[in-house]
């Protein structure tokens, strides 16, 4: 090949690039910008007509309620990825190990909850952990509690049902990272002595280990971007970045405000993709 | 005689002079773009308003577009700022205040606005950059299956019988209107100290199952999932009567204070003749009558004469009646952002 025929492919491959790359610019990093600008911004509804201040980043940063806000996001962020991944893993590790003719339907199974919207399933649990809900009334019908406990309308509520919502993302993540698994180093060890415990301890779990991280990682971010769930199964008492930003942005109208708390957000988030690439080349070497 | 002459000729004078200016405004023509409230106020306001308006004025057709809030419409005329699509634009008065102050919205002009002269000081905002047109006042929503003794007091949300029975969304305009009234019922002054109405919070606050309920503060009520419910009156006396009487409507006797909507002309608005006859129109004690009766929105427009009926189901008894309170909006708007963050930090958070 001629160097002149791989300039013509580089041109070829940037032209190809080119309608992603002008999507993108248009709808994230466009946007991503104006918001940046907002969050400097004096006028109070964020145009770009106003002067350029860090008072909306004092604002944040000085108030301690905010990094209580902060801190429940994390929290909350790092609760739903732990139970999600503990949860999601022994279904995952089944999917991916199973010979059955049924591992299509399965996996199609597993996964078939993102057919509904996060929404109508933080609906469908709002019916079931509600006061007069199913788990609430069960218990009640068979005299074994009086009055309801509460399930929905606080922190464990909107917990739960982000648990649950993000599973399917949980078990997919996992099921591509788990491309390592080898049935026959499994009886490799297996020969040489080992049991199966040693044999998950030693040889499984590690080798499983980059889906684990990635499928915590992904569910950790859509944890704390959440939106919708802690607000609606929240009961107003759940205050993460998610809710304080539509608060600040539709009911006080501070948009420099709310651009300031997105932006805090966009640094958690990098933080944390950061922690997770040395991670992951950690467990690389 | 001669006086009587005068007289006469000067009212027939002024009679041609407004019989002329009549015949002007009904030779106006154009577009009024109206961006507004969704729901049940749109499908009203287009039935009872706005057909009646271009009835009087054939030459004049008004496109009404729902938003879903008044935030929404306020980034939207922003976005339009300078070159606006539309005309007026209806919104809850602290987003009207805000859009005056951005210059977003244009003064009227009393001599074509006419009924400005039939409105409030209080109701005439912003150098009448911004109009209040209608109240809906703040009520306390109860479940017609549950309670047998419906609530008379705001104080009745401090009963321990609807402990974790009650749906309370103050962290907005509900809460800032809940604080004057709970303060008052204290003895104490809003623009001082709002202590007071903060303290009361915390006293009903472990009533309160969800500070947020969902999906609004209506159907929590419809569906059996709370008692009492701290809502919007117009909308609920449209569900009672729409679905079977089971959100019944408490006026407190202590009085309430109206969600003020209010109209606004849009600053550079290329049809602002006609957008300002339809504005004159909405301020109107016919146009505002009607929309009291048919959606139970307490009109502002001073010579507005309600039937008692009317009146009962917008304000409650005579005794809450004469307790309805107004506010000092423009004072409102400086503080709202701070009341909702002391109710969110003081009340909800630890309740």
């Amino acid at each position: 090949m001629t160097t002149s025929d791989r300039k013509g492919n580089r041109g070829i491959l940037l032209l190809l690039l080119l309608p992603g790359l002008l999507a993108l610019g248009v709808s994230f990093v466009a946007p991503l910008l104006w918001l940046l600008r907002a969050s400097f911004s004096t006028s109070a509804l964020g145009g770009a007509d106003g002067s350029w201040t860090l008072a909306n980043y004092a604002d944040v940063v000085l108030d301690p309620f905010y990094w209580r806000v902060a801190g429940n996001t994390l929290n909350y962020g790092l609760t739903v990825a732990a139970f999600a991944v503990v949860l999601s893993y022994p279904i995952a590790l089944f999917l991916a190990r199973t010979t059955s003719r049924w591992r299509g339907v399965l996996t199609a199974l597993a996964i078939a909850p993102l057919l509904t919207s996060g929404v109508v399933r933080t609906y469908g649990w709002m019916v079931i952990l509600g006061d007069q809900g199913v788990i609430n009334g069960t218990l009640q019908a068979l005299s074994l509690i009086q009055t309801p406990i509460r399930l929905s309308n606080n922190f464990l509520g909107a917990t739960i049902a982000m648990i649950e919502i993000l599973m399917p993302y949980a078990i997919l993540a996992m099921l591509s990272g788990f491309g390592r698994l080898n049935t026959q180093l499994e009886e490799a060890a297996a020969m040489l002595g080992a049991n199966r415990l040693k044999v998950f301890w030693r040889i499984i779990l590690p080798l499983s280990l980059p889906g684990v991280i990635t499928a915590a990682l992904l569910v950790f971010v859509l944890a704390i971007s959440g939106f919708v769930t802690p607000r609606l199964m929240g009961g107003g008492r759940v205050f993460v970045l998610g809710t304080e930003v539509f608060q600040e942005a539709t009911v006080t109208l501070n948009l420099p405000l709310a651009a300031a708390l997105a932006m805090l957000l966009l640094v958690l988030f990098s933080s944390v993709i950061v922690i997770y690439r040395r991670a992951l080349r950690a467990l690389e070497a | 005689m001669i006086r009587h002459l005068t007289t006469g000729l000067l009212a027939a004078t002024a009679f041609t002079i407004a019989g002329a200016a009549v015949a002007q405004d009904a030779n106006v023509t154009g577009t009024v773009n109206v961006i507004g409230f969704s729901g049940v106020f749109a499908e009203n306001y287009e039935t009872f308003i706005i057909s009646a308006f271009e009835e009087q004025y054939p030459g004049i057709d008004v496109v009404y577009q729902p938003s879903r809030n008044s935030a929404e419409t306020l980034a939207l005329l922003t976005l339009q700022k300078g070159d606006p699509t539309v005309d007026v634009a209806l919104i809850d008065v602290a987003v009207g205040i805000r859009a005056a102050q951005e210059g977003l919205t244009a003064a009227l002009d009393p001599n074509v606005v006419t009924n400005l002269a039939e409105t409030p000081d209080w109701a005439r905002i912003e150098g009448d950059r911004s109009i209040a047109f209608s109240q809906d006042n703040l009520a306390i929503l109860y479940s017609t299956n549950t309670v047998t003794e419906p609530p008379t007091s705001w104080n009745d949300l401090k009963d321990p019988k609807y402990a974790g029975r009650i749906a309370a969304r103050l962290a907005d305009t509900r809460g800032v209107i809940l604080i004057p009234i709970l303060n008052k019922m204290a003895g104490a002054d809003y623009k001082e100290t709002i202590d007071p109405a903060i303290a009361a919070m915390n006293e009903f606050a472990p009533n309160v199952l969800t500070w947020d309920p969902a999906p609004d503060c209506y159907a929590v009520v419809q569906s059996g999932e709370v008692d009492l419910s701290i809502c919007w009156n117009g909308r609920a006396q449209y569900l009672h009567d729409t679905q079977d009487g089971v959100i019944g409507i408490a006026a407190p006797v202590e009085g309430s204070i109206g969600q003020t909507n209010t109209i606004n002309l849009i600053e550079g608005s290329r049809n602002a003749e006609a957008a300002q006859l339809f504005i004159n129109y909405a301020l109107s004690a016919e146009a505002q009558a009607t929309f009291a009766e048919k959606s139970f929105y307490g009109p502002v427009n001073s010579t507005v004469e309600l039937t008692d009926e009317v009146a009962q189901r917008i304000y409650g008894s005579k005794e809450a009646q004469d307790a309805q309170m107004t506010l000092d909006w423009p004072f409102i708007a400086t503080v709202y952002s701070d009341w909702i963050q002391r109710i969110n930090r003081e009340v909800i958070a630890f309740n």
